[in-house]
Order: C-alpha cells, then sequence, then structure tokens
C-alpha cells in the first residue's frame, strides 16, 4: 500500500510566503487593526490599499517587529520576524524613504546596512547602479529628491536579495520616469518568485502592477481578491470599471469582497 | 558565503554601527571638539588660578586634579556624542531600519554603546594628557612650583590613575547618555539630563554634608578618580567614586535595553 507522505510533508513545511493571521492592534481605545488576515502568496505582487490612516502601515510594521500586536500574529515564511536568522536575507523593507541620517551618504547608508545583515560589501555598489543613483552614490542623503530618497529605500529593501518584500508607498515621490521604473522592477520581482507586497493609498498607482488586491478601511478587510475578479465583479459588467471605481466602491460600501 | 563563515551578529552590529559613526560629519566634529576644548579650558583656568600658599610652605591644592578640570567641557561632549548616536535615528526614523536589521534590539544599544565608549576612551585619554601637558607649565607660571609643589611623578599610581581616570570617566558618560537617550528618545531632552543628574550636584551642594553625600552617591562622584592628594573636602575615594559613576551608568543602559525591547518603535 502507498504511504501518502507527500501531504504529510506538506503540512510541516512552512508557508513561504507572508502571512497576516487574525491582526488585531489597539493603540489605548483606538482600534488601528481589528481582524486582518490575509497572505502574499510568493511570485504575486500584493497591493494593500487604503486611505491614509486605514492601518497599512500599521500592518506593516508588525509584521517586522517593530510594533506588537494586540492580538494575531504575522508570519514570514511560517516564523515571526524577531526569530529570524539573517532577517534581510529573508524579508526586505522600506517603510519610510525619507528615515534615513541625512548627513549619511546613500553608499554609507547601504554600507552599514550590509554590515549589519552579513551582507557581501560589493553588493552595495551593485545595487546602487541598478536603482539609478550610480551619480549620487557618495552624496549625503539629506540632499536627495524624495523620490532619490525612494530608490534608496528599495535598494535597502533588495540588498539581502530576499524572497519577500514590504514596500509601504513606494512610488511616493517618484517622476514619471521612476513610475516606470518602479513597476518594470515589480513585475521581474514576482516573475521572480518572489512574495512582494506593495501598499499605497492611489489604486491608480497599482493598475498593471498588483496581481491582487487587499483593501483596508478602518483597520478591517474590506475586500480581497484577484484584479480580475473584482473588476468582473462589478453590477454593470457591460462597460469595465476602473480599479478606481471598485475601489471606491468598496471603502464607501465596506462588503466583503472574496475571489 | 556561507552563514557560517559570516562573522558573528553581535560583531555585524558593531561594525555596522563603526560605518555609521565614521560615515557622518557630526559625529567626527564631537571627536574633534573633545580632543581639543578640554585642553583649552584646562589651560585658561589654570593659568588664571595664582597660588595662594605662602611660598615654602607645604601645599594643599591637587595640582594634577586642576589641570585636568577640562574634563567639565570633555563630559558634555561625550554626553552628546553618546546621545547623538541614538537620537539622530530617532529623530530621522532610521532606529526602525536598524532594529529590521537587528530584531534583537540590545545589540543595537550595546554596540552604539560599544563605538561611543571606544571612541571615547581613546580621545579622552589623549585629551587628558594634552590638558595636563598643556597645563603643567602654565600653572608653574601661577606659583605652583617647588618646594610648595614638588613635580608631579609622572609615573606614579595616583597620576597615572587621574590621566587614565579622567577619559574613562568620558567614556563612561558616553554610554550613560546612550542609556538615557534610549529611554527618553531625544537628544534635546536626554543631553540636559545627563548633564544635570552628573554636573548639578557638585555645584548645588553648599554645606559639607551635602558635599559629602553628592561626592559619595551621586553620578558626580566619579570625578573623584582624578584625585591625587587628601584633602578635606575630598569625600570619596577615587575607585569608589568612579564605581559609583558606573553603576547610575549600567543601571540606565539596563533600563534602556529592558525598555526597548518591550515597546514599539515609533516612527519618525
Amino acid at each position: 500500500m502507498a504511504v501518502p507522505t507527500v501531504p504529510a510533508m506538506r503540512s510541516n513545511l512552512p508557508q513561504p510566503g507572508l502571512t497576516f493571521e487574525a491582526l488585531t492592534k489597539r493603540f489605548g481605545t483606538v482600534v488601528a487593526l481589528d481582524d486582518v488576515t490575509f497572505t502574499v502568496p510568493p511570485g504575486t505582487v500584493t497591493a494593500l490599499v487604503g486611505p491614509n490612516g486605514s492601518g497599512k502601515t500599521t500592518s506593516m510594521r508588525i509584521a517586522l517587529g517593530l510594533a506588537s500586536p494586540s492580538a494575531g500574529r504575522v508570519l514570514v515564511a511560517g516564523q515571526l520576524y524577531r526569530h529570524l536568522d539573517a532577517p534581510l536575507t529573508r524579508i526586505g523593507s522600506l517603510l519610510d524613504a525619507t528615515a534615513v541620517n541625512p548627513g549619511l551618504t546613500g553608499r554609507t547608508h547601504l554600507r552599514w546596512l550590509a554590515a549589519a545583515g552579513g551582507i557581501r560589501a560589493a553588493r552595495v555598489d551593485a545595487l546602487l547602479e541598478q536603482v539609478g543613483l550610480g551619480t549620487a552614490a557618495r552624496r549625503r542623503v539629506g540632499g536627495y529628491s524624495l523620490g532619490m530618497k525612494q530608490r534608496l529605500g528599495v535598494a535597502a529593501a533588495l540588498l539581502g536579495d530576499p524572497p519577500i518584500l514590504i514596500l509601504d508607498e513606494p512610488m511616493n515621490g517618484l517622476d514619471p520616469e521612476g513610475m516606470v521604473w518602479f513597476r518594470r522592477l515589480a513585475r521581474n520581482l514576482r516573475d521572480e518568485g518572489r512574495a512582494v507586497l506593495v501598499s499605497s493609498h492611489l489604486m491608480r498607482e497599482l493598475e498593471g502592477i498588483a496581481d491582487r488586491v487587499v483593501v483596508i478601511h478602518r483597520g478591517r478587510i474590506a475586500a480581497d481578491a484577484s484584479i480580475a475578479s473584482l473588476l468582473m465583479g462589478s453590477p454593470d459588467a457591460a462597460d469595465r470599471p476602473s480599479l478606481e471605481d471598485v475601489y471606491l466602491r468598496v471603502v464607501t460600501s465596506p462588503e466583503e469582497v472574496r475571489p | 558565503m556561507t552563514p557560517n563563515s559570516r562573522p558573528h551578529p553581535r560583531l555585524r552590529t558593531v561594525r555596522a554601527e563603526w560605518i555609521k559613526t565614521v560615515g557622518s560629519r557630526g559625529t567626527l566634529t564631537a571627536m574633534g571638539l573633545l580632543a581639543t576644548l578640554p585642553v583649552g579650558f584646562s589651560a585658561l583656568v589654570v593659568a588664571n588660578t595664582p597660588s595662594t600658599d605662602p611660598p615654602g610652605a607645604p601645599g594643599d591644592d591637587d595640582i594634577v586634579a586642576n589641570t585636568l578640570v577640562g574634563v567639565l567641557i570633555g563630559v558634555v561632549i561625550a554626553a552628546v556624542v553618546g546621545a547623538t548616536a541614538i537620537g539622530n535615528e530617532e529623530r530621522s526614523g532610521m532606529i526602525s531600519t536598524s532594529y529590521t536589521a537587528t530584531p534583537r534590539r540590545h545589540r543595537v544599544i550595546l554596540a552604539k554603546a560599544s563605538v561611543a565608549a571606544a571612541s571615547t576612551l581613546i580621545i579622552g585619554i589623549a585629551s587628558s594628557w594634552a590638558s595636563y601637558l598643556v597645563a603643567r607649565p602654565l600653572q608653574r607660571g601661577q606659583g605652583y612650583v617647588a618646594p610648595s609643589y614638588p613635580e608631579p611623578d609622572l609615573f606614579s599610581g595616583p597620576f597615572l590613575r587621574a590621566i587614565v581616570g579622567t577619559g574613562l570617566l568620558t567614556t563612561l558618560i558616553a554610554v550613560y547618555a546612550v542609556g538615557i537617550t534610549t529611554i527618553v528618545r531625544r537628544t534635546s531632552i536626554a543631553i540636559p539630563v545627563v548633564v544635570a543628574t552628573l554636573l548639578l550636584p557638585g555645584l548645588l551642594a553648599t554645606s559639607d554634608r551635602i558635599q559629602q553625600f553628592t561626592q559619595r552617591w551621586t553620578p558626580f562622584a566619579g570625578f573623584s578618580i582624578q584625585h591625587t592628594v587628601q584633602r578635606p573636602d575630598y569625600f570619596a575615594g577615587p575607585w569608589h567614586g568612579f564605581v559609583v559613576t558606573a553603576a547610575y551608568t549600567t543601571v540606565a543602559l539596563v533600563a534602556a535595553i529592558s525598555l526597548a525591547h518591550r515597546r514599539d518603535i515609533r516612527p519618525a
């Protein structure tokens, strides 16, 4: 008789992506996150969309171990962030591109991060070229434009060549050329099989990048669906709505939309 | 590179902090000031303090400690070095990136303390040597000469303890400031707290009884490491005082680490 070893083994494997499990966060009496559950599977770009203050950044900060949840948990490839060995090689993150000491040069910033993460220093210069900061590498970050800081932040996220990426509003401040660059980068990361979570408060930015959309509104998941099913689910299927229309419909009447 | 061939995470974090320190203009400026300002202050004070002892009578002034008075400036600069190591990152928000790279937060704090300690120790000792070498000739010009004041033996225990101890005190204060700044999270609050707890007890002590208490049991006690003679207004032994200040530093650092592990890291 054949022993069903394969399913048994599979159930023991850690989940490769990023899993938000019943996440709740209270600040005093304010409920910032209320039972937030969604996953970011490998090989997809998952968009986390919601108005300002809806809980996008808070969920990401909890995922990265910077804030502790009131209930629930976030698993990075099956583990809590603080239990990860060499975390920068497991999950890369861009939270706030302006959060760099202005006195450091872009190159120094990546060099200390590489040292802290146990990453080869040679990767720093290659990455600076890749994100288009080759000529600005030795200038101080204080003199960078917001778009340049975003590029530096993306480089910092990619430093450890991680299979999972968390990018909070990475397109803020990018010029049109930067937008094109980022869209191509995001698609490449997906095609390489990485799990990518990108947040935005502008649905339009995510068109053409995101495979799945998780809409968060007032700390709750208002929708969690593939792009295709979100667009199909429109009541008037005759004229295809834009993502923007769908998003506005979801946040104004927060009913659950499931794939 | 396999994970096994990488340096230990603790060393990686220290290296990262070293790269930040060397790469930022502010800390390099502070090191330059630590090397020069205490020397200038010592020279200025000593050059304007004439001996009041009648010639021939044995004097009771602590001439070595007097040439090291620039430490009052040195500890303030050390407080700035320690405070900015944490405070700059709290202000810019980069502390989040540091804790993301090193989720065991005590490693970040201890690495910052180590780098601040190492740099202030080397420069602090050099600075106190220079203070003595510059100030002593000026002091002689003010009448601090033999027979009342024989030249100090540069290889005697008390003399070396005062010179090296001044550097060690600077180091302690840098680490104390790392602890206090981690707790209060803002440089602009931390520096006044460090300087006030360190210097005010000595300045405010009016009576001998209060003076005795502050020299023995407040952070101010550490300055007794500079004493090379016995005086009626010296109430604490050199090492006694130093250990008391070291104890305050340890308490601040332990409290800082325990707080840093428990609380949420705020975005800037």
